[in-house]
C-alpha cells in the first residue's frame, strides 16, 4: 500500500474534500438493520470466473488469472454503500485468517474517486488488496446487479460460491465453506 | 468545487443536526412474507441532493433527482434462513404505483439512463447512479439481499401505494404496502 502524504496544499486541500464527501455518505444513507443467516451459495453450473486486469491503489495492474490454482475471495463494493461499509470490518477479520491459507482476497471497488477510497480504507484499517474498477466494466462484465456481492472462485477458476448482500466474513461457517474449496 | 464541497457539508450537517434531536425516520416499513423480506423507508431532498452531489453529480442534476424522484432507500431479499429454502426473484419492473387515480411503474436504473442521455451527464456520475440503485430484476438465494435506491418518479410530499411482485419458487406473489409517503 501506499505512504500516505500529508505535505502540499492541494493533497491537504484534496484530503478535506474527501472527508467531506466521505462524510457525507457516512450520515445519509443509514445502514439498513438487516440481518440474515451467514452463509454462501453454491453457484448454477460453477461458471468460469472471467477473467481481469484492474489497478490497486498503487496503480499496479492485478490480474485475476494470476491466481489461478488458488482460492480466491472476490468481493464487489463501493464506499457509499451502507452494507458494503458493514462488511468491511469482518472482511479484514477474515482476511488475517485467510491470508495465511493461501486463499487469496480481491475487493474491488466500483467506480471512481481513489482519494475517497483510500480515505475510507484507511479509516478502516484495510490490509486486504483493493482494485479500482472506475469504469465499472468488470462489474458489467461479471454476474452481478448489485453491491455489495462477493463471489469465490476455486482453483480451476470456477466461481463456486456466490453471496448477494453483505455477509459477516468472519463467520466459521463461512470460512469453512472458502477453505472447503482448496485442493 | 469548493462551493460543491461546502453545499455536501451544509446538507449532511443539516440531517445530521436532525437526527441528533431525536427526529425519529419518518415512514419506516418492514414486510416479511411469502419468502420475501423488505425495508424501506424515504430520503428527504436534502439528503438525496447531498448523496448525487457526493457521487460527482452536478447541483442542478442533483436537484433534479431530489424534486422528481421521490427517493426510498430500501433493503429487499430472501427471508429463508435455510439453505434449501426456495429462491425469490424480485420483479421491480412489475411493481405497481397507485397515487390518486393513476397507476405507474418504478422509474428503474435503465429508464434513469435514458433521462441521463439527454441532461448529458458525465460517466462518474451515471456509474454511481446505476450502482445506487436497487437492481430491477434479480434472484435471490436464502440470506441474500440487495440494498439500493428506488425511485418512484413523484413530487415530494405524495402519498402513494405500492404493490409489490415477486416470485417464489417461479410463482408469482404480490403484497401492497400502503399509504407510502414521497420525502420532503
Amino acid at each position: 500500500m501506499r505512504k500516505m502524504n500529508f505535505i502540499g496544499g492541494r493533497l491537504q486541500y484534496a484530503f478535506l474534500i474527501t472527508a467531506i464527501a466521505l462524510m457525507a455518505g457516512l450520515f445519509l444513507l443509514p445502514q439498513v438493520s438487516y440481518a440474515q443467516a451467514q452463509f454462501l451459495h453454491k453457484m448454477d453450473g460453477k461458471p468460469l470466473a472471467k477473467d481481469f486486469e484492474l489497478p490497486d491503489l498503487d496503480g499496479n495492474k492485478v490480474k485475476l488469472s494470476d491466481f489461478k490454482g488458488k482460492v480466491v475471495l472476490v468481493n464487489f463494493w463501493a464506499t457509499w454503500c451502507p452494507p458494503c461499509r458493514a462488511e468491511i470490518p469482518s472482511m479484514q477479520r477474515a482476511w488475517n485468517i485467510l491470508k495465511d491459507k493461501d486463499v487469496m482476497l480481491l475487493a474491488i471497488h466500483v467506480g471512481g474517486n481513489e482519494d475517497r477510497v483510500w480515505t475510507f480504507l484507511t479509516d478502516f484499517g484495510v490490509e486486504f488488496p483493493v482494485l479500482l474498477d472506475a469504469s465499472s466494466k468488470v462489474s458489467r462484465a461479471w454476474p452481478m446487479m448489485g453491491l455489495p456481492v462477493s463471489f469465490v472462485i476455486d482453483p480451476e477458476g470456477r466461481i463456486a460460491l456466490q453471496a448477494i448482500g453483505g455477509r459477516e466474513w468472519d463467520d466459521e461457517k463461512m470460512i469453512a465453506q472458502i477453505l472447503a474449496l482448496k485442493k | 468545487m469548493i462551493l460543491k464541497s461546502l453545499l455536501v457539508f451544509l446538507l449532511s450537517f443539516a440531517w445530521v443536526i436532525s437526527s441528533a434531536t431525536g427526529q425519529e425516520e419518518p415512514d419506516f416499513r418492514k414486510y416479511s412474507g411469502n419468502g420475501l423480506r423488505l425495508e424501506i423507508a424515504p430520503l428527504g431532498q436534502d439528503q438525496v441532493q447531498a448523496f448525487f452531489i457526493g457521487r460527482d453529480f452536478s447541483a442542478s442534476d442533483a436537484r433534479f433527482i431530489a424534486e422528481t424522484g421521490c427517493i426510498f432507500r430500501s433493503a429487499i431479499g430472501n427471508a429463508g434462513k435455510n439453505a434449501d429454502d426456495p429462491k425469490v426473484t424480485v420483479q421491480l419492473g412489475k411493481w405497481q404505483v397507485t397515487s390518486g387515480d393513476k397507476i405507474r411503474g418504478v422509474l428503474t436504473r435503465e429508464k434513469w439512463a435514458e433521462i441521463w442521455v439527454k441532461r448529458k451527464v458525465e460517466e462518474s456520475p451515471k456509474i454511481a447512479f446505476h450502482w445506487s440503485l436497487f437492481p430491477t430484476l434479480q434472484n435471490y438465494s436464502p440470506s441474500d439481499y440487495n440494498w439500493g435506491l428506488i425511485s418512484f418518479a413523484l413530487p415530494a410530499g405524495t402519498k402513494f401505494d405500492l404493490q409489490l411482485t415477486w416470485l417464489l419458487d417461479g410463482i408469482e406473489q404480490k403484497h401492497t404496502l400502503k399509504g407510502l409517503e414521497c420525502g420532503k
